[in-house]
């Protein structure tokens, strides 16, 4: 492939690029420049040498610009943060703890009507970490496996399913509480102290 | 970074089995599972698929903003432009030839073409920084050379940049950009005079300040398939190009059959790119460019 040719795939993952940059960053300006930073390190010529031949598919080009995006925002938040913290900081300790066998918050709201919570919904995202909207991202509106979300954010599938687990859970958790939410889920008044997880029929392990 | 190798290392660790019938279920919610029996219509499932979707909904929800193709894609021209060298600098062959016994040493050679790419380095830079010659932006002539180009040959990236099919409409656009009403020209009476408009967009021409600008698109009336690029930049930058002339750039362009032709009015420059010269000439007479015949500059 040809260095124009490349250019001009790469440009048709602009959106998905932008999307990811501006759920990492929550800044229209912060995003528009890490989706820059992304590209001029995707087009350079070490970087074009190095996508491999195999990668070629289009999906293949967007992980590989996904992933670099991903990781030009944590190098640029340690270069901010490097005399004060460490990466941890911007990591949970438990990323890797095995997956939670619990069931899950979201079982008790089957059926319900999840646009009526569209806004709930999205401040729920906003208060999580970097990682976790970047791993609900990745999985509800790109629609990638659990291995392509792996290599993307470079670190074992089971840390993905952890983390998106942990993150659904805090979503959920985070509705339940949400007075808006509650009355568009006919949660009855009073009871926004019991979370639909609690209300969930538990599951034998 | 991690190398698409590792990437792929990544990619082939094996999934682990199911830890619990939790974890079951939302695999197979995920389509994660070889095997999901027991679990087809499962409410459970169609909770999580139901979560999935709402989340999809929402985060999707998110607009690229206006132009940032075309930044992104000056800024890529600049980083490309940064590493070529300069086309204009004196060959550093000639400094060899004062003193051929002396420069033509081993050691010495070395250090000469050292220096050499030292100042092919800082002398690309330094077209880019002061857009020389004699301050003309020769920068953002070769970013609308080449954007003239991409839009002219890539249909798909032409369709998410040019937001306005509306010639009266162009004034609005520019001023949104700019945050005031800008003086542009008289783009209704130019396309009643040859030429047909197409459409416009934001773009981003490489100025000091990054000021707003935009690209329109015109074809002839006579020959639609005569694409002619108008971009405007409103910036007091470049002073060299004054008010009173129009200037033709004249450079050693891929398509050498390429025109394009660098103009000041009420505080906005212009460039006119044109793939021949008799569309150069149709579209400049009837954006009534200033000055009675166009000066020729090298870059």
């Amino acid at each position: 492939m040809g260095p124009e040719e490349y250019q001009r795939r790469a440009m048709e993952h602009l959106e998905a690029v932008y999307r990811l940059a501006y759920h990492l960053t929550r800044r229209a300006d912060d995003a528009e420049d890490l989706v820059q930073e992304t590209y001029l390190r995707a087009l350079k010529p070490s970087a074009v040498a190095r996508f491999d031949e195999s990668r070629e598919d289009n999906s293949g080009m967007r992980s590989w610009l996904l992933a670099i995006c991903h990781n030009a925002f944590y190098t640029s938040l340690r270069k901010k943060a490097r005399a004060h913290a460490t990466t941890d900081t911007f990591h949970d300790a438990s990323d890797t703890e095995p997956t939670p066998g619990e069931g899950c918050a979201t079982w008790s709201l089957a059926g319900l009507d999840w646009e009526q919570v569209d806004g709930s919904l999205k401040r729920a995202i906003d208060e999580l970490k970097p990682e976790f909207r970047a791993v609900l991202l990745l999985w509800g509106v790109e629609g990638l496996k659990y291995r392509e979300i792996a290599t993307i954010l470079e670190v074992p599938i089971g840390t993905i399913m952890s983390r998106l687990h942990r993150a659904r859970a805090l979503v959920c958790e985070a509705l339940a509480a949400d007075p808006e939410a509650q009355a568009a889920f006919g949660l009855e008044p009073g009871t926004s102290d019991q979370s639909p997880a609690t209300k969930a029929s538990p599951t034998p392990e | 970074m991690t190398t698409p190798r590792d990437q792929s290392d990544q990619a082939n660790q094996p999934l682990p089995a199911p830890q619990s019938e939790a974890e079951r279920v939302r695999r197979a919610a995920d389509g994660e599972l070889d095997t999901a029996h027991g679990l087809e219509g499962d409410p459970r499932v169609a909770a999580e698929r139901e979560l999935r979707s709402a989340v999809g909904r929402v985060m999707s929800d998110v607009a690229v903003p206006a132009g940032l193709g075309e930044r992104v894609a000056a800024a890529i021209d600049r980083e490309t432009l940064a590493a070529q060298p300069a086309p204009n600098v004196s060959d550093p062959t000639v400094i060899v030839r004062s003193n051929r016994s002396f420069w033509t040493t081993p050691k010495v050679a070395g250090l000469v073409a050292l220096a050499a790419a030292v100042v092919l380095s800082l002398s690309a830079v330094v077209l880019l920084q002061r857009d020389s010659p004699a301050g003309m932006p020769a920068a953002a002539v070769r970013f609308a050379s080449r954007e003239h180009d991409r839009c002219s040959n890539n249909p798909a990236y032409s369709d998410r940049k040019f937001m306005v099919e509306a010639v009266g409409e162009v004034p609005e656009l520019f001023a949104g950009l700019a945050g005031r009403p800008v003086g542009i020209a008289d783009l209704a009476s130019a396309s009643a005079s040859g030429l047909m408009f197409v459409a416009a967009g934001p773009c981003a021409v490489p100025a000091p300040g990054r000021p707003a600008s935009i690209h329109v698109r015109f074809a002839l009336d006579e020959d639609p398939a005569a694409q002619i690029s108008l971009f405007a930049v409103e910036t007091e930058a470049w002073p060299v190009v004054t008010g009173a002339a129009t200037y033709r750039i004249s450079r050693d362009a891929r398509d050498a059959a390429e025109v394009t032709y660098v103009w000041r009015s009420s505080g906005v420059v212009y460039f006119l790119v044109a793939d021949d010269a008799e569309a150069a000439e149709t579209a400049r007479e009837a954006l009534s460019t200033p000055g009675d015949a166009p000066e020729t500059i090298q870059l």
